[in-house]
């Protein structure tokens, strides 16, 4: 990725053009507004827009607060709420280019921050310091999005927690080198929890957040699952299957299942939920298989437990009108 | 003990999924064949709704369970209660109304509910005709009225025999009620805007009505007379239950100040004497010989289940047990382990240089059986001992502390207490009338192979006398509560500790004395009922309730199943489920 020429002149590269928050995004409806740095070239770390997205209105302009005013985001919401696509998107409206970094369990601090690595040169075998991601982002106007932020090892977090100060600067001890952020370096992050880890058993390799790492967060803003309106345009928009006339219904019923699954989960019945990607994903099987209660089977119902799927066979019923048939020849 | 299986337990777990899943609303559950919201009971449902239908077989369980959570979802029951009308057949109406608006704006989207609810609101109105619906004006006006709003704001047609029977007085009322129902339905969407029709139709039956009863005096015992089998709306008017504490406030909502508030009311029951009470463990007062041969009939019984004891122990020990850190062990990653340094240089393969946290599982509850040894339990003492043994074999081999305690009197009619009384010149309200006696058949400290025969001492028949039931569960919950882990043995702290009552018992608190001598004849029902809710908002303890009778049942958060017939391995098992299931 270095080696790209294009890549290696973002260094000297910045927002050029400035604008208003209201008519670049005027399906938000926001109530302030001002004006948003942009960029009017893009290059091949700029995502590209999906035009079905739709945008959470108060994540939105937090979003563009990040950008306009190097404000630190973290997106907090459950899985499959499209955190991490929603600030693709946000970037991608901007041209802003963005870097996504999944903080795993077993990132370590060395490939975030670099590296010595043997390479031949000139037929030699010679160490060469290999710079991480972190401080060759923050030498550019780049957005990162740091990833399953809560599943990060505590030793890890801490390598970032000096970035997360508005003009912190990075140290790096193997260099004797100090790095000055970029002005418009930006970071994101994505977490499903608010730090306090793995509450009610859903979340299985996410951590406890250390509260003065949290506390560096500007904005913490919470993405949940849209209302089943828009909900049901994007499902529309992604699978062309639905929009059949004699599908009409059908997006709305799956949704109606999905927002079913979702109050059954928030009460602890089940241990899974319907994501907009599980409906979405439902509904390209259909269009695979032909068959709605086959496609649903493998899209989501064989990942419940044999009790859940009792009641996930009552929701079916509530919202289809069919009863859904449990016993499989295999499990016969 | 009061039968109710575990299929019975996991239907009625379904069924509150389902009504919190329509309704969005956590806190419903189902207990006893009626819904609750969080300990309060949802009461005053429209007719159709009533949870007795469950048992029917006309009745679309879909279809009721669907209409609650609608119900619960769409319609704002404080603004519903505060616009009630005060007269029985005014709110009945009002009530149904409620119910036909939010089971008629049920989305699109959800077709199956639609129908399922529909489907029941039709059983029920057939119901209503076949037993006697169509005898009777006041009858007829009802059906005329709830199956012509049902069918305007549904958009759908009766049955024809239906259409048929509410022909006439259809179109009789059809001038004052036709614009009624007009507004009925274009305000079907806002509660506070149909509120006003849906009075003035209450208001409009309740007039009616009164002017049948005036025009024929006798109607009401004609009616009674005529027919025993004629279909009677069951309707309660208050859904206020009888609540022990008056001064129970909405807004002490936090634990703390619900504890506060129970203690206070607990503070107030009164013991006429304390100076009989006994504490008794079965090896100091029984005869060993007597032990002995109890014991043996107890294994005799335990050898015919032919129980699978290792599947068991390693079930209820991950029950139990929670994952503690347990210091660090040697591994491919993780922290630098200096120790291990010089094993790079004589091993340039070895990899496992590093070391990181393990957990093991460790106990981290402690379960108390709580055994009523009322005169009524008597019958069951020997499959009851043996029960209690085989589980505090399996807990006591998954090493989690258990205690086996039992209470009853030690005397009936009152003993030496009620001379007491008697010789104080009866004093007005003396309170509990009765030498208590409170039995320790297994204590935590010791193991089951020590108190074998002290469990045994169950079967002795002349130890079930009356009950106290209220105090029982409050003496095992200090017992439990107070319960300190042997060093060494866990890592936990005291708080960190789970307890566990399993309350064993048949019935209510049965006391003939203090019943009779008291003015309040639920006196003891009532110190239960607090006392239970006192244990309920400890944090750290739960009380299990099994086999407990009609009474009561409903006031047990949590339940477990108890089948005579059932095989006590399928007992043990669904036991464990009963128990893993709510214990989150």
């Amino acid at each position: 990725m270095q080696n790209s020429l294009e890549l290696a002149n973002l260094i000297d590269t910045k927002p050029d053009l400035l604008i208003s928050a209201k008519s670049a995004f005027p399906e938000c409806n926001f109530k302030c507004d001002f004006e948003v740095p942009s960029f009017s070239k893009i290059n091949e770390l700029v995502p590209t827009i999906d035009p079905t997205y739709q945008l959470d209105s108060d994540t939105t302009i937090s979003l563009l607060a990040g950008f306009r005013f190097n404000r630190r985001v973290l997106l907090q919401g459950m899985h499959g709420t499209g955190k991490s696509t929603h600030i693709e998107q946000v970037a991608a409206r901007l041209n802003w280019p963005c870097l996504r970094i999944n903080l795993d369990g077993q990132i370590t601090r060395m490939d975030l921050l670099g590296k010595d690595v043997i390479t031949i040169r000139d037929g030699q075998q010679v160490t060469d310091f290999q710079l991480g991601l972190i401080p060759w982002a923050l030498q550019r106007p780049v957005a990162l999005v740091l990833d399953e932020y809560d599943a990060g090892k505590p030793d890890v977090m801490f390598v970032i927690q000096r970035m997360l100060e508005r003009e912190g600067r990075l140290t790096l001890l193997d260099q004797n080198r100090v790095i000055e952020p970029h002005p418009y370096f930006r970071i994101f992050a994505t977490s499903n929890t608010v730090g306090l880890g793995n509450w009610n058993n859903i979340y299985h390799g996410t951590q406890l957040l250390n509260q003065g790492q949290m506390d560096r967060w500007d904005v913490v803003a919470a993405l949940n699952y849209l209302d089943p309106q828009a909900e049901e345009r994007i499902v529309k928009a992604k699978v062309s299957h639905l929009n059949l006339p004699e599908h009409t219904l059908i997006a709305s019923q799956m949704i109606a299942l999905a927002n079913l699954t979702r109050k059954g989960f928030a009460a602890g019945d089940l241990s899974t939920l319907m994501s907009t990607r599980t409906v979405i994903t439902w509904a390209e099987n259909w269009a695979i298989f032909g068959d709605l209660e086959f496609a649903f089977r493998i899209s989501f119902l064989n990942k419940c437990e044999l009790e859940e799927k009792l009641l996930i066979a009552e929701y079916y019923q509530r919202c289809f009108d069919r009863e859904l048939i449990l016993s499989t020849p295999s499990s016969n | 003990m009061q039968s109710f299986s575990s299929e019975d337990m996991s239907i009625q777990e379904r069924y509150g999924a389902i009504v919190r899943s329509i309704s969005g609303n956590a806190r419903i559950n189902m207990r006893d064949w009626n819904f609750f919201e969080g300990d309060e009971f949802v009461g005053q449902l429209a007719p159709h709704l009533n949870p007795i239908l469950f048992f029917e077989s006309w009745a679309d369980h879909r279809g009721m369970l669907d209409g609650l959570g609608l119900r619960l979802a769409y319609s704002d029951p404080a603004l519903h209660r505060s616009s009630q009308p005060a007269d029985l057949m005014g709110s009945l109406v009002f009530e149904v109304l409620e119910q036909i608006r939010v089971e008629s704006i049920c989305p699109d989207s959800m077709s199956g509910t639609k129908k399922n609810i529909q489907n029941h609101f039709i059983a029920w109105l057939n119901e209503f005709m076949a037993k006697g619906g169509t005898e009777g004006s006041i009858n007829l006006l009802l059906l005329a009225i709830f199956g012509g709003t049902w069918s305007r704001l549904n958009n759908a047609a009766l049955p024809q025999l239906m259409q048929d029977t509410i022909e006439i007085p259809r179109s009789e009322l059809y001038q004052s009620t036709g614009p009624l129902l007009e507004m009925l339905k274009r305000t079907r969407f806002k509660q506070e805007d149909f509120i006003k029709p849906a009075l003035e139709m209450a208001q409009f039956v309740s007039n009616l009505v009164t002017k049948e009863y005036q025009d024929v005096p006798s109607i009401r015992i004609k009616r009674r007379n005529s027919s025993k089998n004629q279909f009677q709306i069951p309707w309660e008017f208050s859904d206020k239950q009888r609540h022990p504490i008056a001064e129970n406030s909405p807004f002490a909502n936090g634990s703390a100040q619900q504890r506060a508030i129970y203690e206070q009311a607990l503070s107030r029951y009164r013991i006429f004497d304390t100076a009989f009470d006994v504490e008794i463990k079965p090896l100091e007062t029984i005869r060993m010989a007597q032990l002995m041969s109890f014991r043996e009939e107890i294994d005799e019984k335990i050898s015919s289940w032919s129980i699978p004891w290792s599947r068991f122990i390693k079930t209820y020990s991950a029950l139990f047990s929670a994952p503690v850190n347990s210091g660090l062990e040697s591994s491919e990653e993780g922290l630098l382990n200096r120790k291990l340094l010089s094993r790079v240089i004589a091993s340039k393969s070895a990899a496992a240089i590093y070391q990181k946290e393990y957990l093991l599982p460790k106990p981290d509850s402690t379960v108390t059986f709580l055994i009523d040894c009322s005169g009524s339990m008597k019958e069951n003492r020997l499959t009851m001992a043996a029960w209690i043994d085989v589980m505090v074999r399996i807990l006591d081999k998954a090493n989690i502390p258990c205690e086996v305690l039992g209470y009853t009197t030690a005397s009936w009619q009152g003993g030496r207490c009620i001379k007491g009384w008697h010789a104080a010149g009866k004093p007005k309200d003396p309170g509990r009338l009765n030498e208590r006696a409170h039995w320790i058949f297994k204590d935590f400290k010791t193991s089951w192979k020590n108190s074998r025969l002290s469990i045994a001492g169950m079967l002795k028949p002349d130890i079930y006398k009356e009950s106290l039931d209220g105090e029982a569960l409050l003496w095992a919950t200090e017992r439990s509560l107070s319960y300190q882990p042997q060093s060494g043995s866990s890592n936990l702290a005291p708080e960190e500790i789970n307890h566990n009552i399993i309350l064993l018992s048949d019935g209510c608190p049965m006391d003939r004395a203090t019943q009779q001598a008291n003015a309040d004849e639920e006196y003891l029902m009532d110190h239960l009922k607090i006392a239970l809710k006192w244990a309920e908002k400890q944090s750290q303890l739960k009380v299990w309730g099994c086999g407990i009778g009609q009474e009561m049942r409903g006031l047990f958060m949590r339940q477990l199943s108890w089948d005579e017939k059932d095989e006590p391995v399928k007992l043990i098992s669904s036991w464990a489920k009963e128990l893993q299931k709510k214990s989150h």
